[in-house]
């Protein structure tokens, strides 16, 4: 628990962030943006049962959807994203085949999420049927996609305006060797996602004038069993504000701040999976300095 | 009820609990990190149109898994060195891959992986999902005598795992084993059926990765059980001796 003197200083921030969140933010010094985020939701339609011992009661659309109906009122336009593994965990999937957490997904009003390799579980021919339920972007830089349905839908990147600020947002998924079998990711290969990182961060920032680059990844949080992890991305790669990790299903306290080759700070953030908790970025952006000060958490569900 | 909505949203609000509130703060790049984690209780409530969107899957689903779709006539439960579970788990996979090529020798498979016994009376569809929550396949390996037999030295190290068509005996340290009644030769070659995770290296039979893939059936495990059950309705299973240690 908490002591008296961090509860006042913790509600005091939140307070000043609230403050300038405002619809004139154009006459207004700062931007603030809210994110929210889930990762590796993995099929978990219901909340856990009173009687689990990890999770008792925990997670579920419905409770999630209840919070963000609060946040919406709270914060207004916000984004809510989410870093893959949307499928299997539950006889839910193995009956709907996704196409009742795409849609549950489109009803709590997620803005994009990209694909890890549990999405890929019943062939790329399925996922695209269960694409037809999802209203909301599906994002992937790294892949390489011929497959004609999910060439149309996956999209390498996605820009939000709020606040007057733009958001630049792109997607990355884990190699599928050893992890997802050859005919069930027909039509999509894998392509290295550090050089696809570089060139997303530079298009963003140069060509669509973002003012933060968000990636939704999941490659897992660090090199483990794989080439590449959240943590060698953000060393390697400048100019990402923050990553929204997956796959390796890490519960992060807020977020872990990694300092790239040329000093640039990232900062990533998971927040376990099954959708028992859900993640909050804040960022308060400074329209006159262009700095930015970025706050992390996560309220569980 | 009103009151228990105002406390949530109050809660909600109001962050209640806070920890490890630190700040990480980098001056050339004018990023400033910080962050904290709330635990805002259990007690909050559903959304009504989220529950009503969800009902019709999730009755349809209910019903599907308490569907009964046969009858154990023992208590299939785990076991060291051999279970009524494991000789069940392992006639499945055999009986599958028998489908796919009637020169399947033996089936193989990993005590671990079996989560959940089914006990006497009734068995229902949810009860192939408790006891196989994996999506593992069934596959089809081919081993040398000397590989196969390696494998058959790990199980007994193991203290046994479920088998099918194959008996491991240990006398005095020394280990039998039989494939249809003939011992097992290190000239011949083997035609194992199990999951893709063995073959994979997954379990603790390392010697499985040795084997050269045949056939990957692409059968989930857990469907071949529920059509396995679906097919013979009554289901007994008994130690029988395929593996006796000592």
């Amino acid at each position: 628990m908490m002591d008296r003197r961090d509860f006042i200083k913790t509600v005091f921030f939140l307070g000043t962030a609230t403050a300038f969140a405002g619809p004139d933010y154009l006459f207004n010094k700062k931007s603030v943006i809210h994110i929210f985020h889930t990762n590796d939701v993995h099929s978990h339609i219901e909340p856990f049962p009173l009687t689990d011992k990890r999770f008792p009661g925990m997670g579920g659309y419905a409770k999630r959807q209840t919070m963000l109906k609060e946040f919406r009122k709270k914060y207004g336009n916000i984004l809510l994203f989410d870093a893959g593994d949307v499928f299997q965990g539950t006889p839910y999937f193995n009956y709907y085949e996704g196409k009742l957490d795409y849609q549950l997904m489109s009803k709590l009003g997620y803005n994009a999420a990209t694909l890890g390799n549990h999405d890929f579980d019943n062939g790329t021919d399925k996922l695209a049927e269960a694409m037809k339920y999802a209203n909301f972007s599906v994002v992937s830089s790294n892949l390489n996609i011929t497959h004609p349905i999910l060439r149309k839908k996956v999209k390498p990147y996605e820009i939000y305006v709020r606040k007057g600020r733009k958001i630049g947002v792109f997607g990355l998924t884990v190699d599928f060797k050893g992890l997802v079998t050859e005919d069930n990711h027909k039509g999509v290969e894998y392509v290295d996602p550090v050089s696809v990182s570089k060139k997303m961060v530079e298009f963003l920032k140069k060509e669509k004038g973002c003012d933060i680059v968000i990636c939704l990844s999941h490659l897992g949080i660090s090199a483990y069993k794989t080439d590449i992890g959240d943590v060698e991305l953000a060393e390697q790669v400048s100019g990402i504000d923050v990553i929204i990790g997956g796959h390796s299903h890490t519960f992060l306290d807020g977020g872990l701040n990694v300092v790239s080759k040329d000093g640039w700070n990232t900062l990533i953030t998971q927040v376990g999976f099954a959708g028992v908790w859900l993640g909050h970025i804040v960022i308060d952006f400074d329209n006159v300095s262009k700095n930015k000060n970025i706050l992390a958490g996560k309220y569980k569900v | 009820m009103k009151k228990v909505l105002m406390l949530c949203v109050l809660l909600l609000i109001f962050v209640s609990c806070v920890s490890k509130p630190e700040t990480v703060y980098k001056k050339q790049q004018g990023t400033k990190f910080q962050w904290y984690h709330s635990d805002v209780s259990k007690e909050i409530p559903e959304d009504k149109e989220v529950v009503e969107l969800i009902k019709p899957y999730k009755e349809q689903l209910y019903k599907e898994m308490n569907r009964v779709i046969g009858y154990a006539e023992v208590d299939l439960v785990r076991g060291k060195p051999e279970s009524t579970l494991g000789n069940f788990v392992a006639d499945v996979i055999f009986d599958t891959a028998k489908h796919f090529d009637k020169d399947v020798d033996c089936a193989i498979t990993n005590s671990g992986g079996l989560r959940a016994p089914i006990y006497k009376g009734e068995i229902r569809v949810k009860d192939a999902f408790n006891l196989m929550p994996f999506q593992n396949r069934i596959v089809i390996l081919r081993f040398s005598g000397k590989d196969f037999l390696e494998l058959i030295r790990e199980i007994v190290e193991n203290n046994g795992e479920p088998v099918s068509n194959l008996t491991i005996t240990v006398n005095d340290g020394l280990i039998d084993a039989y494939v249809d009644g003939k011992q097992v030769e290190d000239y011949k070659t083997y035609k194992v059926a199990t999951i893709d995770y063995l073959y994979k290296g997954g379990g603790s039979m390392p010697a499985m990765q040795r084997g050269e893939l045949v056939k990957d059936t692409r059968v989930l495990l857990r469907e071949a059980i529920i059509e396995y059950i679906k097919k013979h309705k009554n289901i007994n299973e008994k130690i029988e001796g395929r593996i006796v240690l000592q």
